[in-house]
Formats: C-alpha cells, structure tokens, sequence
C-alpha cells in the first residue's frame, strides 16, 4: 500500500477550497493566428471534472484536445473563457503562482516518452530531481521517490536510463514522475499512443490504480476510444466543443451477473447548444433546419420540412445508450 | 497495486551534476563554446605578451637605429672640472655610502662607484667628484628614468687646434686636432702600438694616443712631436705615444668624444679636404692641459640602456626625461654653476610611440575582422546550445522548475564551459608565453575582456532560453511571429546606423575622440553587413519571383528556403569579416607604399651621394659609372641671410644651388620630387633671381620682397620642408646658372643624386661607387631606407594580424555557414523527408539544401566585397595615421610637382590587387566548402 503522503514542504500560495472541481473549463476558446490565417482550436468548450474522477477526453485529431491540455496545464493561454484547475484559477496565476501551479496542482503525462523523461537520468533520478526542483527537503524526498517508484512497480528498473526500458516502462516512469509531487490533477496527453495493446492496458491500468488507490483526479486525452474502457467517464470534444459524454458503471443484471454499463449523454452547454449524435442526424435525414418542439417531458427534434411526428423513445436510454 | 520497496535514498543529481549529464548526453556545442573559449582566452593572454615584446623590440630597434648620440642624456659646461675634495653623501659611489674617502693616498677623492671602471688615484682625484655627483643624481630620478638611466660618462674635451709641424715648412696632411681627457681610457681602448699617454709634464711635450684610423689619416707616426698653436699662449707639442684602438667600438664614450675612432674628412672650399681627428690624453693631466687654451667643454651623459626599455614604460619614460631635461641641476666636480642635460630621447621616444600606436590601431583594426566573425559564431554556439537543452529545459519548466532556475542551469553551463576552455587555453598561452618572450604579461583589459566574454556568454544562453509560456494575457490571440524580436532587432539596427553616422561624422570632423579610428571601420562593416542582411529577402524575393515562372520545381522551392532565421547571422558575419580583412590588407599596403615613397623622397633618387670629396672629376666618374643615367649635384648648401622687406628685417636661410634641369631629370616621376617651375634657371629681365622655397621659409617671409647681396629674389614656386637636397628645413633652391650672380660656386659637391638606368642591378652599382668613393662617403638608397623600415618588428607584427585576420576571417565565415546549416538541420531533415517521399533525387535534395545555405554566403561575400573595397578610399584618408600624412618633418611623403602646401599631402590609398584577389579566393572557397559540406547527402541514396 501506498504511505500516507506526507506535509507539502511549502504552502500553496493561494487558499484553495477543498471542494472545488477538479478541472472546469467554461466557454473555453483557443484561437491559433500564423501568416494571417487564424484557426479556432476551442470554440467555447465546457469541461466539468470532479475530484477523484478518471475522465478520458477522447476526439479526433484536430479536435483541441492536445490544446485544451495544454491550456488546463498552464503551458497555453486561452484567447477567451475560464480555466480552473484544482480550483486555481489559471488564467489568474502570476509566475511564481504558475510554477508552484506546475509542482504541486498538476503532473503531466505527454505520448511522446523523450518529453517525459531527462535522457540522461536514470528512472530514480528523473523522479527524485522533480521532488527536488519542488523543494521537497532530503527526508521525505526518499519516502516520496520510493512510494512512486514502488507505485507503479518500477522497483527493478529504477537504475536504468530511458533507453533501456520498454516504451511501457517508460511511461510508467513518466506517470511516476508525474505524481511524485503528489499532484492534485494529473493530465496525460495521448499516454499510449505509442504503445502496442499489452504495454497500453499495462499504462492505462497504472492510471488506473493511481486514480484509485490516491484519489488523484486524473485526464486522459485520446484518440484511442478503446482507453474509455478503463475510465469511468469519456468526453468527446468535436471541432472544440464537447458534444457527448459517456458514463459507465457495473451492474447486475436479472441472473445476478455483472455487466458494464455505458451510458452516452450529449453535452448540452451554458448557450443551450447542443450537438447530435451524426447517426442520429443521419438516420433521420436531418440537416441544416430542423424542427424543434417542447414536449412536457422533452424536446422534440424533426426535419424542418416535415409535419411533426412521433419521437421513438429508446427505454432509458437517453440518446442512444447500450446495454454490454 | 505494488507496494512501495524503500531501498535507500534516491540520488538527486544537483545542479552541477545535473549540467554534466546533459553535457555528456549532448556534448557537441558545449565542446565547441569550450573550445572557443580556449582559443580567445588563449588569444587574450598570449596577444598582449606578444604585442608588447613586439612593441618593445620595435621600441629598442627605433633607439638603437638612432644610436647613442641621440638618445643618450647629454649635458656640458664650459668651466672645467673642479678636482677638489670629495662632496660627502652626494650619491651611491662607496665613498657616500659608507663614508669612507676614496683610496688610499687620494685624501677626499672617492672611489670608483660600483660596476663602475677601476680608475687610478690620481684619476679619481680629479674626475671621482663629478662622477659621484652624476650617479647620485641619476639615483635620485623615479623609475622608470632610474633604470633606464646607464653609468655616467665624463670627459673633457678641447677645442679642435689646427696641426702645424715641428719644424716650419716640413710637409703635413692638413688637419685639426681636439685633445680629450677619457677618464677612463684605461678600460675604454686597447693599445696597438707605443704606450697610453703618460701625464702631461711640465715643459715636455704633451703625450697623446690617436687611433690607428686618425693617425693614418693625419700620416702621424707613433713618437713624432707635432705642433698645436694655443690661444694667447705657446704653441703646445704633442707627441704620439701609442696608436690604440678602441675596446668597444660602439660604446657612447665615442658618439661623445667624436671623431677619435674615425677622422672626420672635411672640404675646403678650394675643393680640398683635411683631416680633424680627436686625440686622447692622461685625464689625470687636468691641470696641465688647461694652458690648451680656454676653448673646451666639459661632457656629461648618460648612456640610455635600450635594451632594458620597456615599450609600456615609454610614454612615462618621456614624460620624465623632458622634466629631467628642463630642469637645470648642480654637479660637484663641476665648475658651470648649472649644469642642464638634453638629448633627443623624448622625441625619439614620442616618435616610437606614435609609430607604435599606429601599429597598434592596424593590429586591432585588422583583428576585429575576426572578432565580428567570432562574434556571429558564437552567437550561432549558443543559440544551437539552447536549442540542444531546449527540450529538458521545457521538461523541467512543466515540472515546476522556475524560469530563473533554469536559466542558470543552461547559463552556467555555457560560461563555465566557456570559462574551462579559457582557463585551459590561459595556462597554455601562458606557458608559451613564458617560453617566447621570456614573461608572462596579464593586460587589465585582457582579464576584464576575459571575465565579460565567460559573463557574456553565460547571460547570453541564459536569456536565450524563453519559457513556452512567458505571460499569459487573456484575450490576446497568439500569432505565429515575434513583433517584440522584430522590433528589438530594428531598434538594434537603428542604433548601429546611428553609432556608426557618428563615428565617422567624428572622423571627417576630426572630432579626437579616442578609438575611432579602431571602430570606424568595425562599425561600417557591420552596418554593410546588416544592411545586406536586410537585403536578402528582398534580393530573393526577386529571385523567387522568377523562379516561379521557371520550370524547375528544385529553383523554386529552393528560392523560397533562403531566408531562414539564420540567414542574417550568415551574411552579417562573412560581409564584415570580409570587409573588415580587405580593408585591412588595403590599409598595410598603403602603409607600405607610403614607407617607399617615404624613402623614395627622403633619398630624392635612385642613389644619394652624401660626404667629402665629392669634387667635380669625382662627380664625372660617378656619371661615368655603367649603369648611372643622370646626376644632379647640389653644389652649395650654405647659410646665408636674405633681407625681407625694404632691409627691415633679416631671415636665414640655407641657400641650395644645384642644376636643376638635371635635378628635374633625376627625380622625373619620383614620389617627392623637388618642383621645378618653369623659369627657374632663368634670370629675369630685371636681374632678379628666381627661386623655390621650402614651405617653412615662404612662411617665415611672407609676401615681402627678398633680396641675396642686392639682388632682388623672385619666389616662383614652394616645395615641402624636407628634401632630399639639404638637410635644412629653411631653404630655398637656386638654379647653378643663375646663382653665380650672387654666390661663388666651387666644383665639390655636398650631395649628388643619381638616376639609374636598370642596365645593372642596384647593388652592383653601389659596389663599384664604393669603391670609387671610399668609406667616407654615404651611399643611401630607397631601396636600403626602405627595407630597413621592413624589417621593424612593427612590419612583422602587422603582417602577422593580416595573416590572422585573413585566416581567421575565413574560419569564422566557414564556421557561420555551417553552424547556421546546423542550426537549421531539423527543418531540413524534416523538409527533405516530404520532398524524398514526393519522388526527388538525393542531387536535387543536395541542389535544395545548396539552395538554402549558400544565397547567404553569396549576399555576406558580395557586400563584404563591395564594403572592402569601397571603404579604404572612404575611410583611409579619414583616420589621420602619421605614417600616411606627409606631415611636415614627417616621413617625406610630400606631393610631386606644382607647389605644395604647407609641406604635407596625404598618401595615396593603394590595394593590392593580388592580396585582394587571394582573400577573396580564400573567402569564397571556404563558404563554397562550408555550403558544400552541408549540402553533402548521407543515408540511402535515391
């Protein structure tokens, strides 16, 4: 088991309520300008993640989730909208609130294992230099390096350089790394992209266990909708916005065996939009107007050239939900 | 889960440690920032020691070329020497120091002084007085005077007496003789013949010793008695006892006791010559001597120890030898009541150390070529440093690794890389060093140059690290470019223009502003290179919008890839690396041409005859001589006075007379000819006599009217003060034809100029009138004047910063090339893996990657080109170097033909086409070899 962690060696600059959501984002816009031409990566984008939650944010590429990570980390300014992380402000945050935002509120976990890890440094140095640079004194600096190191069972290859570990090891050094600090939030960007099916059920249960076993909130941003398997909500961002979330829980079914259940909701934000599913839209032939009607119980969505009709209702299941 | 093991403390590698893995995981550029300060702390200590050993041979070269008899501190009195008792305390002899008298049986006579020559009793009795005197005198001056300052020298010395013969009517070599007293003639000559000179007896004959060149000279065998007919008194006779010669033929006894060692043959006005020799005699005879007659001085001096001159001590040094000079001292032993010492030191000194500054000012100027180059180089160094550490830096920075924090991580990395390389390259310089010239010599300026460049070096990495996030700022989009840099970089440039608009404003203003003349062409260099690299997006665009109309797919494409970031570093470092060496090259060859044309006009032609004997059938066997052209013979150089005005007031002047038709042909097409204007040789109507005067003299007259001896003197033209006919700078030039009016003429020349034809070499010709002419006479010639000027340490220390600005010039512009293809590796890997994929061939990858490195090289080399040879025209002229003006007096560099003004001109701006040529080359193979280094494809081939 994983040792109580011990006092942070310094205070956070800034109270911070307990309570506060992990991470939210609200009307979150990135606007990128190069020779002129400008690019919307966030279009307004709302984001909630509680505290000890493990959320994947799932979209394909050139949806904003790199950039949105970017931005809940601190290393990207948005152009518009609000960014809390572990109930910081981050957009209020002057340099020395930014670093100490950087060494105690968020660990990072990027797809690419040379950004993750100094080269040169053996896995016990690479985590025990970032509880240094985080001024954690000498004597709990081994507790803490040994906890993570022990945590993600990396006690065999902790004298070893990058080079010499698999990418899974790595990436598993690289979360160690990450949590060292005993962050608030940890953000992972793309953490198995480059990893084969072993090696990322490996990291992805890392993550997992981490989650689990200190609570720590965790983001994980991929392309991969095979990692909503391991995580208990996905959001899915669509050219900036989110436009659906899906939460899963186990259940019982009638024999008494358990099931996994996956539940997709569409993400309705503060404006009131709202986006549909494409094999919704598709299936009904809705495109550009359609028809929307307030029923005492819901709204009803139809072609804007038909007459109303009758909304199939799909049990419980409030877009399109399955039973597994 | 697995639970945690704790096994021992985590090793966390600190700063330093940290640096090193990320030094050895990466080595390269901190390597290269390594040994780059290995090589400019190596420079820093070793430049400076060489500079100065440079400088003081050149020093020492220019006073020992000058010789004893200008440098040496000279006084002299009138009134004798008082032999009485020894002063007490009056200096460093023993008999001050230690109170005791001088040796025994001399009662108050002290003792010779120490590493002074052992002198007699009786010797010490009359000279030891003054002796200790002068030495107490020179322990009283401050060093660096003291040290330069050699023993003391006395003698006296009686007026030359015209030599008759003991016996009326017996024949005898006309000649003078002076009697001197060498105190210590014991030590100073060794006997040939006879014996040294007893003491001088009353009523017997006066014992002298000649030397073996004076008693030839003057046919005086050892034991003849000849006569000297004393003043008011009876006749003396000397008798020669001993013929000697002299142990140290170039000790300053003999340039102060002249004409001992070597008669001097002097002419006579019907054409002749006699003899006038120095004769030396006991200098303990004082007393006896003096019925000699009352003409005779009393000489004191200091020969200066050249070789222990130091060149930083030199301004200093003159500084106090003119306050040792201008102030007038007492001497015991001495009968004058004041005693004032003079000598041409300071202006010996003064000289050097104009001639040296120059040098200097050359030295640096040549070097800054480099500098600039090293300068974009090490610019390159860092900006590839940063980018090497870049990604652990970002890493650490998400890590919560503070900016400052990280910037002194990279910064100490890059200075004490630099500061290890330097310490290196310091303990090596130093030990070669010490081997070459003996010392170790640290600059002040060298050691704060060093500390800046480590500091420099470590700030530069330091703020060249940027944060991926340096301040948010809500609600502002992000854009692609960099207005801050942009901006910077105008403001940077816009300040470089200005500082350079000044800096030659104060040059044409002659604003005396100091190392301007050092920076001028630094700066314009730089503002051409910076100026062109403002020029190479527009220069391509031009090119890139008739690319696109070509077919060619590599010429378009390449057009567009050569205007990357490091383009500017590239044209700013080879245009001003290459300027700043031409101009370099242009400036040593002006110097040089202006040193030839110097001797050209010192001399005055071909060859120079100067001395006695030079009579009319001498001067036609010269003319005779195979391989002499022309000769031009100055006939009279006498002193005369004209009357200016209506007899108002009177002005000497030295009156040269020489045909000068001839003289015309002589010096035709000669730097520094005399002018000749028409009518000179021609009396006017109204018997006035035309003449050229030297600028002084046309000063000094005015527009008044002149006359010589009644007869009124036309001035027709004006000419600079320093000639090659007189050695006055007063004068003025009659024609021979005309001058008979005023002035008799004899047949003996005081100088004759000769004009070779080239049918023989010059050496033989000097040969075989040395030959014709004898040892007494002077033989000069441009070429001896000006490979004697050549083969100053100063020339050999110029060359050697031309060879390094050049050799270094080319690195640093080789270098810039390739770190900047370095710099942009990535983008071209990543470039050239699209363009192979679209179906290109590993020539037309090389084609584009020659494409994107060597527009730059192009541009630099061409404005560099254009810079080096537009500047030296422009800024020559400008920076006022003493050797390049004709000043008056100066190195005789004056204007040919037509009246010149006030006797200077400047020298023409020369550039050694050749030198050009080769530089250039050189420049343009090693960018052609940097491009093609980086254009050379590797991996698989397609």
């Amino acid at each position: 088991m994983i040792s109580p962690a011990p006092s942070r060696a310094r205070s956070a600059p800034t109270a911070v309520p307990r309570d506060a959501p992990a991470v939210l984002c609200a009307g979150l816009v990135r606007i990128f300008t190069t020779a002129g031409v400008e690019v919307q990566a966030l279009q307004g984008l709302d984001l909630l993640v509680e505290r000890g939650e493990l959320v994947a944010i799932v979209g394909a590429s050139g949806s904003g989730k790199s950039t949105l990570l970017n931005v809940l980390s601190g290393l990207d300014t948005p152009t518009a909208g609000q960014v809390e992380v572990a109930g910081r402000d981050v957009l209020a945050l002057d340099e020395r609130q930014r670093v100490d935002f950087r060494r105690r509120t968020v660990g990072f976990v990027w797809q690419q294992t040379g950004r993750n890890l100094l080269p040169y440094l053996t896995v016990e140095e690479n985590v025990a230099v970032v509880a240094a640079i985080a001024g954690t004194p000498k004597r709990q600096r081994a507790g803490r390096v040994d906890d993570v190191v022990g945590l993600l069972g990396l006690d065999g290859i902790r004298d070893r350089r990058p080079a010499h570990l698999s990418g899974g090891q790595q990436q598993r050094a690289a979360i160690a790394v990450a949590l060292v600090n005993e962050p608030e939030v940890l953000l992972t960007d793309e953490p198995t992209g480059e990893l084969d099916e072993a090696a990322t059920a490996d990291v992805l249960e890392a993550l997992r266990g981490v989650n689990a076993e200190r609570g720590v909130s965790t983001v994980i941003v991929t392309h991969d909708a095979g990692v909503s398997d391991h995580v208990g909500r996905t959001v899915r961002i669509r050219d900036g916005r989110t436009s659906t979330e899906t939460l899963r829980r186990w259940d019982v079914d009638a024999e008494g065996d358990e099931l996994h259940v996956a539940e997709e909701f569409a993400v309705l934000d503060r404006y009131g939009r709202l986006q549909l599913p494409e094999e919704f839209t598709g299936a009904l032939g809705l495109k550009e107007r359609v028809r929307l009607g307030l029923e005492p119980d819901h709204i009803r969505v139809e072609q804007g050239h038909e007459r109303s009709r009758p909304v199939p209702r799909r049990g419980r299941h409030a877009l399109g939900g399955e039973e597994e | 889960m697995r639970a945690a093991t704790p096994k021992r403390a985590p090793r966390v590698p600190g700063t330093a440690r940290f640096a090193r893995r990320a030094v050895a995981a990466a080595p390269a550029m901190t390597i290269a920032l390594a040994s780059i300060g290995f090589m400019l702390l190596a420079a820093l200590v070793l430049g400076p020691a060489l500079l100065t050993q440079s400088a003081t041979a050149a020093l020492r070269s220019d006073l020992h070329a000058a010789g004893a008899a200008r440098t040496d501190a000279v006084t002299e009195g009138i009134q004798g020497v008082d032999a009485g008792p020894a002063p007490q305390g009056t200096g460093d002899s023993p008999a001050d120091t230690d109170g005791a008298a001088g040796p025994a049986g001399t009662a108050g006579a002290p003792g010779p002084a120490d590493g002074a020559p052992a002198r007699s009793d009786e010797v010490q009795a009359v000279w030891g007085r003054l002796d200790s005197s002068l030495r107490a005198l020179r322990a009283e001056q401050p060093e660096p005077l003291a040290g330069a300052l050699g023993d003391p020298g006395e003698a006296l010395v009686f007026d030359a007496l015209a030599v008759a013969p003991l016996v009326a009517g017996t024949p005898l070599r006309d000649s003078e003789l002076s009697l001197a007293l060498d105190p210590d003639l014991a030590s100073d000559v060794t006997l040939v013949s006879g014996e040294l000179p007893g003491p001088a007896l009353a009523r017997e004959p006066v014992p002298i010793a000649l030397s073996t060149a004076v008693a030839t000279e003057m046919d005086w065998p050892v034991g003849e008695q000849r006569m000297l007919p004393a003043l008011g008194g009876s006749p003396i006779i000397v008798q020669l006892s001993g013929i000697v010669e002299a142990a140290d033929a170039d000790a300053p006894v003999w340039s102060h006791i002249a004409e001992t060692l070597r008669p001097a043959l002097v002419a006579r006005s019907d054409g002749g010559t006699y003899a006038r020799g120095t004769a030396l005699v006991d200098p303990a005879s004082l007393e006896r001597l003096s019925l000699v007659g009352p003409g005779s001085r009393t000489l004191a001096w200091f020969p200066v120890a050249v070789d222990r001159l130091d060149a930083p001590d030199a301004e200093l040094l003159a500084q106090q030898t003119r306050a040792f000079f201008g102030t007038p001292r007492e001497l015991a032993g001495g009968n004058d009541p004041r005693y004032s010492f003079g000598g041409e030191l300071p202006a010996l000194l003064d000289d050097s150390v104009a001639a040296q500054r120059e040098t200097d000012s050359f030295v640096w100027t040549a070097l800054s070529g480099p500098a600039l180059g090293g300068a974009v180089v090490l610019g390159l160094l860092l900006t590839l440093l940063v980018r090497t550490r870049q990604g652990a830096l970002r890493l650490l920075e998400a890590r919560g690794a503070s900016t400052p924090r990280r910037r002194l991580v990279l910064g100490a990395e890059a200075a004490l890389a630099v500061a290890a390389g330097g310490a290196l390259g310091a303990v090596l310089a130093l030990g070669a060093s010490w081997s070459i010239t003996g010392g170790v010599l640290i600059a002040p300026w060298a050691a704060v140059t060093a500390v800046a460049l480590v500091v420099a070096v470590g700030c530069g990495a330091a703020l060249g690290h940027r944060p991926a996030l340096t301040r948010p700022r809500p609600g502002a989009p992000a854009s692609g470019g960099s207005p801050a840099a942009a901006t910077t970089r105008l403001v940077g440039e816009a300040v470089l223009v200005l500082l350079t608009a000044a800096t030659v404003l104060a040059l044409v203003q002659c604003v005396p502003v100091p190392a301007v003349p050092v920076l001028a062409p630094v700066l314009v260099a730089l503002t051409v290179g910076v100026l062109a690299a403002r020029a190479l997006p527009a220069l391509l665009g031009v090119v890139r919008r008739r690319a696109r109309r070509s077919a060619g797919a590599i010429r378009m494409l390449g057009s567009s890839l050569s205007t990357g970031a490091y383009s500017a570093p590239v044209v700013i470092g080879v245009a001003s690396a290459l300027a700043l060496t031409l101009f370099s090259g242009a400036l040593l060859t002006t110097s040089r041409e202006a040193v030839v044309d110097g001797a050209v006009a010192e001399v005055g032609a071909d060859l120079a005859l100067r001395g006695p004997g030079l009579t009319a059938d001498v001067v036609d066997q010269v003319a005779a001589t195979p391989g002499v052209d022309a000769l031009a013979a100055v006939v009279v150089d006498l002193p005369v006075t004209v009357t200016v005005g209506a007899g108002a007031s009177r002005q000497k002047l030295r009156l040269v007379v020489t045909d000068t038709a001839a003289l015309q042909r002589v010096q035709s097409g000669e730097p520094g000819s005399t002018p000749v204007p028409e009518g000179l040789a021609t009396v006017g109507s109204d018997g006035s006599l035309p003449v050229v005067v030297s600028a002084s003299a046309a000063e000094a007259v005015g527009d008044a009217e002149l006359s010589l001896r009644g007869h009124t003197l036309e001035i027709v033209g004006t000419a600079p003060d320093r000639s090659a006919l007189t050695s006055a700078g007063t004068w003025m030039l009659v024609d021979s034809a005309a001058a008979s009016a005023v002035i008799g003429i004899s047949g003996t020349a005081d100088v004759v100029l000769a004009d070779l034809d080239g049918s023989r070499p010059e050496a033989e010709v000097r040969a075989e009138l040395r030959t014709l002419l004898g040892d007494d006479v002077t033989i000069r010639s441009p070429t001896a004047q000006a490979e004697q000027a050549f083969a100053s340490p100063r020339i050999g220390a110029e060359q050697t910063a031309l060879v390094s600005a050049v050799v270094g010039g080319i690195a640093a512009a080789a270098g810039a090339v390739l770190l900047a293809a370095l710099a942009a590796a990535g983008a071209r890997r990543r470039r050239e893996t699209v363009i192979a994929a679209l179906g290109a061939r590993r020539r037309q990858l090389s084609a584009l990657a020659v494409w994107a490195a060597a527009p730059a090289a192009a541009v630099g080399t061409a404005a560099g080109l254009v810079a080096g040879l537009a500047l030296p025209p422009l800024l020559i002229p400008l920076l006022g170097l003493p050797s390049l003006d004709g000043a008056d007096g100066a190195d005789g560099n004056v204007g040919a033909g037509g009246d010149a003004a006030a006797g200077s001109a400047a020298a023409a701006v020369h550039l050694d086409s050749v030198l050009a040529v080769v530089t250039v080359a050189a420049f343009l193979l090693a960018a052609a070899a940097a491009v093609l280094v980086t254009a050379a494809q590797k991996g698989t081939p397609r």
